[in-house]
């Protein structure tokens, strides 16, 4: 009898496997080629011709080792799919899932598009809302380390208040001279107009008449406060604003831009603006808005010291018992905000205290008169307060519509599984391993996802541009970006996409209980 | 596709499937399973030792068999591949997947042909 242990032993050399297991193969697959050569024996074959053609069961180099290699290191194949293009390259069969993918959802246009329809209304109506919150009650405002900005106080009150207002927010410019004197914790102090003026303005020598424009008197520090740089020319400095000064605007860089076509003339040009003249020192930098998301902001800026010369008898700013201007500050670092606020209010007090013609009944009031000291990174936050009722009614109904929305999608996906019961259990027979299965439906959705995200882009930039016409009724301009926020947007297909197939595949694979045998998916 | 390749591809999908069958109604050793597809099949399917001791391990790794040395007076020792409770489920499962694949082929070449 051949001694065909050697030949085996010397196949399987290769996978250095422990000796007592080499041991059993040997033995066994010996077992099988001696039954073979003794078969071939008792069917009259020549003992050569027999021993020639057993050893051909493992003639084959490196076959028996290859095979038996990937079973004995517990690297588990993936079962051959007939006609499949197998498991091994990564890329090629996730390409493979994509195109496959997208054969599906062209398959079933009906399914398709009521499916990408609904989630584009969810994502798109999700993103618009987000978008606008994002905006008007998250983001900072467009300067230089928004954190250290602190309003002085955290009232809404506008635009010109005269006497006591408890909580104060809006000041007299001799009360801001006090704090900004007399608070060192503050690294700079400006003063700024709570309510924006209309100005009409016409450039020198022109010959047409003025426009309207929007206006803001503001100290000669706003600018530096902010820590913004022109974006041409220069912006307004404090020497700008000193009695007798030279009358000096900023312009913003959307007027610029709309009005002038970005003219570089404009720059050190006389303008007439309520018949005044004004140089225009510089224009501000784009997506400057001033200190307040609001509609219709600034077009000029003006110094404080330029008021009374524009509003005459009107003039508020030698008044110091009109307030109508708001402050903000940018804190030391190390400065702790609740010690200011009880600076402020103390200092409030003691101005008031030394205010002449107080009624007795304001001078018992004064201990009652406070300041807060707000985080004023995101500016004055009038917008908001505005805004937000309706912003969280309309976060309300796009949650409303997203839950519906996700009903949809999930009641469709579960017909869709269902329907592909059959497909998903033939796959399972035929050998295709669960994360493939799993992989499939995700890619199918992630893909649903990504057309459904896509179409709520649209949905989003006009839903965005449709509440802000609605909320701001009237405003020319709104300097709020509708464009949809990219990481709320980017999360979101792929948020319902994973969710989905995830349930989507759980469903099929369940599915198959009956059909293919949900044990063999466990293998 | 190549008529080979598509036998190769359908027999490696089929595998499994005729091996547990094989082993449901009684323990057998490997020999004796290549031969009985060999012989059950009319001689169109066939598997050497370097495909078919593979599979075997295989299907001993995922619990679906198990392999026994067994000693049988006046013969050497043999090892018996038997079905375990796991093979068995997943056998049936295996089997209705096939007949739904065979059934939905048969009727796609049906109409084929018709």
């Amino acid at each position: 009898m051949p001694d065909w242990r050697e030949e085996i032993a010397r196949q399987l050399a290769s996978l250095k496997l422990p000796p007592e297991r080499e041991l059993e193969i040997v033995e066994e697959v010996a077992q099988h080629l001696e039954d073979r050569y003794r078969e071939l024996l008792a069917g009259g074959t020549t003992k050569a011709e027999a021993h020639r053609l057993a050893l051909e069961e493992i003639s084959e180099e490196k076959l028996l080792a290859k095979g038996l290699e990937k079973v004995e290191q517990q690297v588990r194949q993936e079962p051959i799919v007939p006609g499949g293009a197998g498991g091994g390259n990564f890329l090629a069969s996730l390409w493979q899932d994509i195109r496959y993918g997208l054969r599906m959802l062209r398959k079933n246009p009906g399914f398709t598009v009521v499916a990408v329809v609904t989630l584009a209304l969810g994502i798109g109506a999700n993103t618009a809302i987000f978008t606008l919150i994002n905006a008007v009650m998250l983001k900072s405002l467009p300067v230089a380390n928004p954190h250290e900005l602190y309003r002085v106080g955290n009232d809404d009150n506008c635009c010109v208040i005269g006497g006591f207002q408890g909580n104060w927010g809006i000041y007299s410019y001799s009360l801001y001279q006090q704090f900004r004197d007399h608070t060192p914790e503050f690294s700079q102090m400006a003063a700024f107009q709570g309510g924006l003026g209309d100005l009409s303005v016409r450039r020198g020598g022109a010959s047409h008449l003025a426009e309207a424009y929007v206006g803001q008197f503001v100290s000669g520090n706003y600018f530096t406060l902010f820590g913004v740089s022109a974006s041409a020319g220069r912006l307004i400095a404090p020497t700008d604003d000193r009695p007798g000064a030279p009358p000096v605007a900023v312009m913003s860089y959307r007027a610029w831009q709309e009005h002038f076509g970005f003219d570089p003339s404009v720059i050190g040009a006389t303008f007439i603006i309520n018949t005044m003249p004004f140089t225009v020192a510089g224009i501000a930098p784009p997506g400057f808005f001033g200190d307040t998301l609001r509609p219709d902001p600034p077009d000029f800026w003006l110094p404080l010291s330029a008021e009374p010369t524009l509003n005459g008898e009107h003039s508020l700013l030698n008044h110091a018992d009109q307030h109508w201007l708001y402050v903000m500050g940018r804190l030391k670092p190390g400065a702790q905000p609740a010690s200011v606020q009880s600076e402020l209010t103390a200092e409030l007090q003691h101005w008031q205290s030394a205010q002449p013609d107080l009624t007795d009944r304001n001078r018992s009031e004064i201990g009652e008169q406070h300041i807060v000291l707000a985080p004023g990174g995101r500016g004055v936050a009038r917008l908001e307060a505005d805004s937000v009722l309706d912003f969280r009614l309309l976060m309300a109904i796009s949650g409303l519509v997203l839950l519906i929305a996700c009903a949809n999608i999930a009641n469709l996906m579960l017909a869709r599984g269902a329907a592909r019961r059959t497909e998903t259990a033939i796959r399972t027979a035929l050998g295709a391993p669960r994360r493939r299965l799993i992989r499939q439906m995700l890619t199918e959705s992630i893909l649903l996802g990504v057309l459904g995200g896509a179409a709520g882009l649209i949905v989003a930039w006009s839903g965005a541009q449709a509440i802000l016409q609605i909320t701001f009724r009237g405003a020319q301009y709104v300097p709020i970006s509708t464009h949809p926020s990219l990481p709320v947007l980017s999360f979101a297909p792929y948020r319902h996409g994973f969710r989905r197939g995830a349930r989507l595949g759980g469903l099929a694979l369940r599915s198959c209980r009956g059909a293919a045998g949900r044990r063999a998916l466990h293998a | 596709m190549d008529t080979r390749v598509l036998d190769r591809e359908l027999k490696k999908g089929s595998a499994e499937l005729l091996i547990l069958s094989l082993v449901e109604v009684r323990p057998r050793h490997g020999y004796e399973i290549s031969k009985l597809i060999e012989l059950r099949s009319g001689g169109a399917v066939r598997f050497n030792v370097a495909s078919l001791y593979p599979l075997l391990y295989r299907l001993e790794k995922r619990g679906w068999m198990q392999g026994r040395w067994v000693e049988k007076a006046g013969q050497r020792r043999r090892r018996y591949y038997r079905l375990t409770a796991e093979g068995r489920k997943v056998l049936a499962s295996q089997r209705k997947g096939w007949q739904v694949f065979a059934a939905a082929i048969n009727r796609i070449a049906g109409v084929e042909h018709a």
